[in-house]
């Protein structure tokens, strides 16, 4: 029972350092939320708190007229998400997507960027 | 919680608790008990119907189970759960997610769980299969929750702590119904060997249980502080206010175990005619009621595992005042808050050690009881006023478009009473009953984000209005944004070319590097950032700064003003219009050409620097060098409203 209790105390110990999460949280995102960028980027790339399903999460940029102008296939690499972009102009681009967290949970959320050289 | 996958959790809770507390009851309190007694448990009725029990368990397992895992497929494509299953969805959750691989794992378990189960009887290998294979089971449940998701070594902690919080409560919850069947069959029988079974199984069980409830506590607290964390998510979430249920709930099992321990076990022993009898009668009644609570707490399980933990939801403060931090770091209140705390524990233990000590027992509850009421009147200075929204968080990870937003919408909606640099000197200021409040004197530390949430969108008395209809939830968190950036310019304007010691959050903003690599800001932490606005004598700073940056090992990021292409290939571009404004903030002026920032390993803003400032020129590498040393050597603070003079 005392190293039980001794587990417990060092965890607490640590987890309260460390700040402990279990959802997957929308952190930022290059370009930033809401931002204006000079150069037209060439892709997307999402930050979470931890770690996603591959399987079950996607990005969609589309452009003002609503077409769609990520060339597709989100890549997932543990808690970061990134899509690829086909050459895009100056505008306002709107970013929609999905993350499934691997508790299970979804999360999504949709934001816009603007490219003004 | 109209989500049908909160049901079928429960079940599939209760019925592997069931499985594995049974399991558990036959090989570590039954078996025993039966040596003791000269019985022999595996030719025993008992046996065939706890092992049947069991069965029962797993089969209602491996169904609830099957149904979670097509409405889990269903929900984690957003897809309709026909087309889920039909359309290869089901194959990938079972192939490729975390939660599908430890579904598969379970599966095996319970396959090979239920062929143990049919061999327990008459195998010795299956007796000792059977309760690893479902202890198992029910501990791998960890890996489909909340706890899989937690990161690095507080992941390994919480799986760990959630597995055996699993293992305990089933454990504990289970073997009551095994206990209850034992202690029923003992009436039934009424002959000295069960009698003696009976005695020997409560004894054994109640040692059991007591390291059941310490794992739950222990555990328990653990898995509170990864998913709840602190007490507004506690008391504001629905996600908290569940787990308190759940955990008074444990309370009053416990208590329940307490008399079963206490009073009712020992008269199991009594010779005295009736007595075991009563108590036995009494013990399986406590019991039912142990597992009826048990069943609301599995329930509340269910619904929590589909709720997003309290940490991820803002909570809604209840109380109209809270503990005030910042109170300790006050020169004079600070002291007298820590007295008040300090006599009131001395007093209240005073009183207490009073009822222990017969002789002087009134003399030390009244001095101790006047002592509290002296000391206890100075811990209301430790209160300070509160509202639903103090304990909210901001959204926008404080990002350039954010601040440069907010910055936008207080010049439309706040400057003309608050003026136009927030000094509370707008036209509408000089009519106004109430004078509006100084948004850079520093009193904005001592709020939380999530007060001035309240403010702005309820109104202050009849001092300022609410702009809830006004602007949006996100205008609002730009708006607060801007505050703070506005103020910490204040802060390091005054004290420009010197590296502070109070940490000012640096906003975050996009960059490309010379390897085309975009990236956040954020992403360069453990390096120092120097952030240069290149000026009207520019090629002079330019050209010194591969010199500077070499000299105190710094990161250059380049502030782009214009279309240019950047002057030097060599430097990261902060390729961010909204940068451009945020150095505007902090300044007070448009004209920022020259302006440089010093961000320190931990991101946060220690200095500005502006070609105005004549000593210390950081133009020089040299006292850029000495500069960058200081601030690497001397630690930041958080920034609060009583340590402003630093």
């Amino acid at each position: 029972m005392r190293s039980l209790g001794a587990v417990a105390l060092l965890a607490m110990l640590v987890l309260g350092s460390i700040g402990a999460h279990a959802h997957s949280v929308f952190l930022r995102a290059s370009p930033g939320v809401g931002s204006t960028v000079r150069t037209p980027p060439r892709e997307v790339v999402l930050w979470f708190n931890q770690k996603l399903e591959p399987s079950f999460s996607t990005v969609a940029v589309t452009d003002a007229g609503g077409g769609r102008v990520d060339a597709g296939g989100v890549r997932v690499d543990g808690n970061v998400m990134r899509v690829s972009l086909r050459p895009i102009g100056a505008g306002t681009y709107g970013v929609t997507w999905r993350a499934l967290s691997v508790d299970t949970h979804t999360t999504q959320g949709a934001f816009h960027f603007h490219v003004r050289p | 919680m109209n989500d049908p996958i909160f049901a079928v959790r429960a079940v599939h809770f209760a019925a592997t608790a069931m499985t594995v507390g049974v399991m558990a009851f036959l090989v570590l309190v039954a078996g025993p008990a039966f040596r003791a007694a000269g019985a022999d448990l595996a030719a025993s009725e008992y046996r065939r119907r706890a092992v049947r029990i069991a069965a029962i368990g797993l089969a209602a397992a491996v169904v609830s189970g099957a149904a979670w895992v097509m409405l889990e497929a269903a929900k984690m494509s957003g897809r309709p759960l026909r087309d889920a299953i039909a359309e290869g969805v089901l194959r990938t959750v079972l192939t490729r997610t975390t939660f599908g691989l430890a579904s598969d794992i379970r599966l095996v378990l319970a396959v090979l769980l239920g062929v143990s189960l049919s061999y327990f009887g008459s195998r010795l290998w299956a007796r000792w299969a059977a309760p690893l294979l479902a202890a198992g089971l029910l501990g791998a449940l960890a890996w489909t929750g909340h706890a899989a998701a937690t990161e690095r070594l507080a992941g390994h902690l919480h799986v760990v702590a959630d597995a055996l919080h699993l293992l305990a409560a089933g454990t504990w919850l289970g073997s009551l119904v095994a206990l209850a069947m034992l202690l029923a069959t003992a009436r039934r029988r009424a002959d000295r060997t069960w009698d003696h079974i009976a005695r020997i199984a409560t004894l054994r069980f109640s040692t059991l249980g007591i390291v059941g409830v310490l794992i739950l506590l222990g555990t328990g607290t653990v898995n509170t502080w990864m998913l709840a964390g602190s007490l507004p998510a506690l008391l504001g979430t629905d996600y908290g206010r569940l787990l308190l249920i759940k955990i008074a709930l444990f309370g009053a099992m416990l208590s329940v175990a307490a008399v079963n321990r206490l009073r009712l076990t020992p008269r199991l022993s009594q010779p005295l005619s009736g007595a075991p009898g009563n108590a036995r009668r009494q013990l399986i009644r406590n019991s039912a009621l142990e597992i009826g609570l048990g069943l609301i707490i599995f329930v509340i399980v269910g619904a929590l595992g589909t709720l997003p933990p309290a940490l991820h939801t803002q909570p809604n403060w209840p109380l109209p005042f809270r503990v005030s931090a910042e109170i300790f770091d006050h020169p004079e209140l600070g002291p007298r808050v820590l007295t008040a705390i300090g006599m009131t524990a001395l007093g209240m233990a005073l009183a207490v050690s009073g009822l222990f000590w017969r002789k002087l027992r009134w003399v030390m509850i009244l001095g101790g009881a006047a002592v509290v009421a002296y000391f206890g009147r100075g811990l209301g200075d430790m209160l300070t006023e509160a509202y639903p929204t103090s304990f909210y968080a901001s959204p926008t990870g404080y990002t350039t478009a954010s601040i440069a937003r907010g910055r936008h919408l207080f010049a439309q909606h706040c400057s003309s009473c608050h003026g136009p640099t927030g000094r509370g000197d707008g036209p509408a200021a000089v009519p106004a009953r109430v004078k509006p409040s100084d948004l850079v004197s520093g009193h904005i530390y001592a709020h939380t984000v999530g007060d001035l949430y309240w403010w702005i969108t309820q109104g202050i008395g009849g001092a300022m209005p609410g702009f809830a209809r006004v602007i949006d939830e996100d205008s609002v968190w730009n708006l607060i944004d801007f505050l703070y950036a506005n103020i910490d310019g204040t802060r390091l304007g005054a004290f420009a070319g010197t590296a502070r010691r109070i940490a000012y959050p640096a906003p975050s903003f996009s960059l490309r590097c010379p390897d085309g690599a975009a990236l956040a800001s954020d992403a360069l932490r453990g390096r120092v950032i120097h952030v240069v606005v290149s000026g009207a004598n520019g090629t002079e700073q330019i050209a010194r700064l591969s010199e500077r940056a070499r000299a105190a090992d710094v990161v250059t990021i380049l502030v782009a003003q214009d279309a240019a292409p950047p002057p030097d290939p060599a430097f990261c571009v902060a390729d961010d219009a909204n940068l451009a404004q945020v150095l505007a903030i902090y300044r007070g002026r448009d004209q920022i050409e020259g302006t440089e920032l010093l961000i320190d390993q931990a991101g946060a803003l220690r200095a500005l620097w502006h070609p105005g400032v004549r000593s210390p020129r950081w133009t020089d590498p040299e006292s850029f060098r000495r500069e960058v040393e200081t601030m690497r050597r001397t630690p930041a603070v958080q920034r609060s409203a009583t340590h402003l003079h630093r």
